[in-house]
């Protein structure tokens, strides 16, 4: 399968909401080192943890998350 | 505190899955090695090392079978490629066997003759079994 890179906009969401990593990552149940990585671009999320990030920060999936180079 | 060190949650699930892996298979490299050492170069007796050659091929297979069970992409063994595979198996450690310790004896064929024809046996139902029950399993999920 062809490597795709993931890029994100979590840490601008996470912001817009006033939220600590610490306080996204506890109300998706992740640790604070996990929301740190994702934000980062080096780790990707599973469609389960995506989706959940999407509804905790009012986004949708796409405006949240896209394939590199396609936005 | 605890909890926190070992607070899991999907990246440390594959963090974990990951580290599992690499040390099974240090450990099974590991296992493989002393068997080797004991038995050339300490010079053990066969009889002594059947409990780490056990372990290490339940180790082994057990990991593969789990692993294509659960993959359940396996293509599935009909009789003609089962047979051919077994006898090309039978054949080939039955062909090593006598080039290294020549023709046995009538009376040791229970740990000769036996295990050389017995053993791809298992092994081909096995792999028959793992696939057949893998692909069922991965089929039923789909359906449902």
């Amino acid at each position: 399968m062809e490597e795709v890179a993931i890029d994100n906009k979590l840490k601008l969401a996470r912001v817009e909401n006033d939220l600590t990593q610490s306080e996204l990552a506890e109300r998706v149940g992740v640790t604070r080192q996990t929301i740190g990585l994702i934000e980062a671009g080096k780790y990707n999320p599973t469609l389960k943890l995506c989706l959940m990030l999407a509804r905790a920060t009012g986004k949708s999936l796409d405006e949240l998350f896209w394939i590199k180079g396609e936005r | 505190m605890f909890q926190e060190m070992f607070a899991g949650d999907e990246r440390s699930h594959g963090i974990n899955g990951m580290i599992a892996q690499i040390f099974l298979g240090l450990t099974q490299i590991f296992l493989a090695v002393i068997v080797f050492y004991r038995l050339y170069v300490v010079g053990q007796p066969d009889s002594e090392l059947n409990d780490l050659r056990l372990l290490l091929a339940f180790s082994i297979f057990g990991y593969i079978a789990a692993r294509l069970f659960y993959g359940g992409i396996l293509p599935e063994l009909s009789w003609k490629p089962a047979l051919i595979t077994y006898a090309g198996l039978a054949g080939l450690i039955t062909v090593v066997c006598l080039l290294i310790y020549g023709w046995p004896a009538p009376a040791d064929w229970a740990v000769t003759w036996l295990p050389a024809l017995l053993g791809p046996a298992i092994i081909v139902g096995l792999y028959a079994l793992v696939a057949y029950l893998g692909k069922r399993r991965v089929e039923r999920e789909i359906t449902e």
